[in-house]
């Protein structure tokens, strides 16, 4: 869920701004998992003062117009923040498909106008240890703490907002900011726009609008009168029928192309893959961590560096023709390039069979404890037991990857690849198992969530 | 002009064929390496051209890349932009062929173009953007024109610049030329589309996916090794290769797996084309993502005849163009890698004999507006671009500057300037160069009717 969040309210290292910030994004990610499963709006707040999102969108050091530099507010997390993180460009339905005039065009939900009242409100904010406004000590920034507000660089005029609400002049930035939030989580938007993309990233690419529309209720009100509640979010959209029928798993289009992120998530959790890492320089000592390698390896996805504020992919992104005829979108697809699956099936297949003790030793002699790079590699010591049949192995590895959904085709591929392998000898076993890890993992049954 | 055989809709049809069999035998590019033998004898070598698009994610601040150096222009145009403003003694003075109402100059980290302009290798266009009808101040504020849809909304206008169609349906404009045109390439595998930057909209939607691949090249698959003789690999590769040929029901299955089949088996032949042929030996600046896109760039089109390529269109993007804050240290650093990069490839086309060739070009979300928002610039609309290689015709500077200051009757507010020439007519002239012909140039880009002129005429055709 936090993972999903990140997805919404996006900050990148890839952007200059947020270069070599490594601690203020590691808080962000915390940030992320604090309100996974509290309310929307107090993840607004949080997000909207955190200090890393207002360098990335230029909130921080944002002060009000002065006609004599003849500047004027930044409109950058005033738009964005508006059109990515919570309501979007048109006006939705509660089964958030988008909704028409009379003529059949879409509604704005904003003009220019209310994206000025809105950079006027985000003005004024600053680090909550900077001592003064033009403060340019960037190493001893607090990254962590939400900003602080600097009342003298604070626009105090009148700000037009979304559905002609008028902030009146002279309020603190404080008090701004928290009309201004409540008038955003006020507008109709917010529950299908989040519910959605929510339920693009957990469950499946194409809600059906019912779909959608049980969860935009429920996000409207948990039942207790209480809109945002992303606890009751999340268990509306996991629980829903339409994510539970078992007619789901045969419907050709319900499910999710899997992430590469989530692909190798998957990967770790099911088979223990923990880094060995050097603790000192001759060493005599190691620790074993749960980590990404290779970390600048691009295979399309990495956590808190996707290209833009536009996340690694679009949610209404569709391949290529054969699926725009259907008016289906497969977000996922759009960083699956040849490029990209090469790269994330270099991963696993480093990870699965660095198993093997002749390539692990391979990979443990370029551990040095200076550069940090550890030695990732998958345990199968549960299943080089279960291996001794091959058949129960498969069995396994269906419940362990797959859900037990492995189609019959594949299982005989699978058998008829492993079997030739000496079931009496363990490093024959090893084989087995490393081999019909890595096929399924790289199978197109596995490649899609559903 | 190009010679093209009418042979395009059996082409289409048999490529769709292939990939509705999900391209399920990986014969298929041992067999067009065999095509590409036979087409090497045929066609001419000579007859190559390549379209490399740079866009600047983001948003370009052009209006600080070139700018009025006449005093009384100058003087306007720091007015309106203060703080933001580029010294107008550090400004590059240009010195164009063609007669401008003031006089114009880079920035100053543009040293590098500011020579190729000079010798007539790179071009200036003024002022474009997203059009779909010529559109006057008046128009806009009485809502009397139709516009692109959210104009200032970074994917958006990123979507309407790359694919020129306000419609869902979105496919872009050298996906277009590339379905028209895909009887120019001898090999039927490799799409004439290829990008350094991943997915993106102006490649995207066609008859044939773009081919993907990164600075580095090609990576090969470790753990298959597709070709490697030991029994580990043929085995594995045997027990994959079927499970890839499954038949899927599920559109995503069977989308993925076209996917990595397309992947492995182009992987192989396009390594080994590149290891075939010699890096272009232009030095490149170390260190720069631009650089290195560009320069695998030009390792791809030295080794256009081993690919059996006559027609390519290169995609590459580069990022943090949306310069919100700090704008006077980031952008300096933009030009400066920019300049580097572009000049660097320009230097190769030379070295491989394709400068005439090739022709590179820039785009962008939209321009910024003059105004300062304290440190930098917000989302604005129309924009200058470069084009650079030896069929442009160079030292000019085309298109209507617009009017800089602030309140102005190009001006929207802010300085968010209108553009007076429209991205279709840009790209069209660019289109009608790389070979469309005029009728397929009125079909590739419908919004170009529109304006008066179909060819802004600055390639040489």
């Amino acid at each position: 869920m936090a993972f999903a969040l990140s997805q919404i309210f996006v900050i990148s290292d890839l952007s200059d701004a947020l270069f070599n910030d490594a601690r203020g994004i590691v808080h962000y990610h915390d940030l992320m998992a604090e309100h996974a499963f509290g309310n929307y709006r107090d993840l607004m707040k949080a997000v909207t003062l955190n200090p890393m999102m207002g360098e990335y969108l230029s909130m921080i050091r944002n002060e009000k117009a002065d006609i004599a530099r003849n500047i004027r507010p930044d409109e950058n997390y005033a738009r964005e923040l508006m059109q990515l993180f919570t309501i979007g460009l048109v006006t939705l339905n509660d089964d958030g498909s988008v909704k028409r005039d009379g003529q059949g065009d879409p509604i704005p939900t904003y003009d220019q106008d209310v994206i000025k009242g809105f950079a006027s409100v985000f003005t004024g904010w600053m680090y909550a240890n900077a001592p003064y406004w033009y403060w340019g000590g960037w190493n001893e920034a607090n990254t962590i703490e939400p900003m602080k507000a600097f009342e003298a660089y604070h626009d105090v005029e009148a700000k037009v907002l979304l559905n002609d609400e008028v902030l009146p002049a002279g309020m603190t930035a404080e008090q701004d900011l928290e009309a201004a939030l409540d008038n955003i989580f006020a507008h109709p938007n917010v529950a299908p726009f989040v519910s959605k993309q929510l339920i693009q990233r957990l469950v499946t690419s194409n809600p059906l609008p019912d779909y959608v529309s049980r969860v935009t209720a429920v996000f409207n009100d948990n039942g207790r009168g209480e809109k945002g509640d992303l606890e009751a979010v999340v268990k509306a959209i996991l629980l829903d029928p339409q994510a539970r029928r078992t007619d789901s798993l045969t419907d050709e289009q319900f499910g999710k192309l899997k992430e590469p992120v989530l692909k190798f998530t998957s990967l770790m959790r099911a088979f223990d893959v923990l880094a060995k890492q050097p603790l000192n320089e001759s060493g005599t000592a190691e620790t074993e961590t749960i980590r990404f390698f290779w970390p600048g390896y691009d295979y399309g996805q990495r956590a808190y560096g996707s290209p833009s504020v536009f996340n690694f992919y679009r949610p209404d992104y569709a391949p290529a023709k054969p699926f725009d005829n259907q008016g289906v979108v497969a977000p996922e697809f759009q960083i699956l390039t040849e490029q990209n699956i090469t790269a994330a099936s270099n991963w696993g297949g480093a990870v699965i069979f660095n198993s093997y003790d002749f390539l692990r030793e391979n990979c443990e002699e370029q551990l040095s404890f200076e550069s940090g790079v550890g030695c990732v590699f998958a345990r199968f010591d549960d299943e080089i037991e279960l291996a001794r049949d091959a058949d129960e192995l498969l069995d396994h590895l269906n419940m362990l990857m797959l859900g037990g959904q492995m189609s019959q085709a594949m299982r005989d591929v699978l058998l008829e690849h492993i079997e030739p392998f000496n079931s009496q000898q363990e490093q024959e076993r090893l084989y087995r198992v490393a081999e019909a890890t890595y096929l399924i993992w790289m199978s197109p049954e596995f490649a899609v969530q559903r | 002009m190009v010679f093209l055989k009418n042979k395009s809709l059996d082409r289409r049809a048999f490529l769709k064929q292939s990939a509705l069999a999900a391209l399920g035998s990986s014969s298929f590019s041992a067999l067009s390496t065999q095509f590409n033998l036979a087409h090497a004898q045929v066609g001419g070598a000579a007859d190559y051209r390549a379209l490399v698009c740079v866009f600047l994610y983001g948003g370009n601040d052009a209006f600080n890349m070139l700018v009025p150096r006449s005093a009384s222009d100058y003087n306007v145009y720091a007015d309106a932009r203060r703080n933001l403003a580029t010294a107008r003694e550090d400004l590059l003075a240009l010195n164009p062929a063609n007669s401008l109402p003031a006089d114009y100059g880079l920035h100053p980290e543009l040293t590098e173009l500011k020579t190729l302009f000079d010798a007539g290798k790179l071009t200036l266009i003024g002022n474009v953007g997203t059009l779909i009808e010529p559109t006057l101040q008046s128009d806009f504020v009485n809502n009397r024109v139709e516009l692109p849809p959210q104009l200032f909304s970074h994917n958006d206008q990123q979507n309407f610049v790359m694919s020129l169609q306000a419609t869902q349906e979105r496919q872009g404009w050298a996906s277009r030329i590339a379905d028209l045109m895909m009887d120019a390439n001898a090999n039927p595998d490799l799409s004439m589309n290829i990008t350094l930057s991943g997915s993106n909209t102006l490649q995207a939607g066609g008859i044939s996916a773009p081919y993907a691949l990164g600075p580095e090249g090609v990576n090969d698959y470790w753990s298959l090794q597709p070709g490697n003789p030991d029994a580990w690999s043929v085995n594995r590769n045997r027990a994959y290769d079927a499970l890839l040929s499954q038949s899927q029901t599920h559109l995503f299955a069977s989308e993925f797996a076209r996917t990595q089949r397309r992947s492995i088996d182009l992987g192989v032949s396009l390594r080994r084309a590149l290891n075939q042929t010699p890096a272009p030996q232009t030095t490149f600046q170390s260190g720069s993502r631009l650089a290195g896109m560009l320069r695998m760039i030009a390792h791809l089109i030295s080794a256009r005849e081993t690919l059996g390529m006559r027609r390519q269109i290169f995609f590459v993007g580069i990022g943090d163009y949306d310069t919100h804050g700090d704008q006077v240290n980031r952008y300096p650093a933009l030009m400066r890698e920019l300049n580097h990069a572009l000049s660097s490839f320009y230097q190769a086309t030379v070295e491989l004999g394709v400068s005439e060739q090739v022709t590179t070009f820039t785009a962008s979300d939209f321009g910024r507006t003059l105004t300062s928002n304290g440190d930098g610039t917000d989302h604005g609309w129309g924009s200058h671009q470069m084009v650079m290689g030896d069929s442009v015709m160079g030292n000019r500077i085309f298109g209507t500057m617009p009017e800089l200051a602030i309140g102005s009757n190009d001006d929207i507010g802010e300085g968010r300037i209108i553009p007076t020439t429209s991205i279709d007519q840009y790209a069209a002239t660019l289109a009608r160069w790389y070979g469309l012909s005029p009728s397929q140039v009125a079909e590739t880009f419908p919004s170009l009717a529109n304006f008066n002129s179909a060819d802004l005429g600055f390639m040489r055709l």
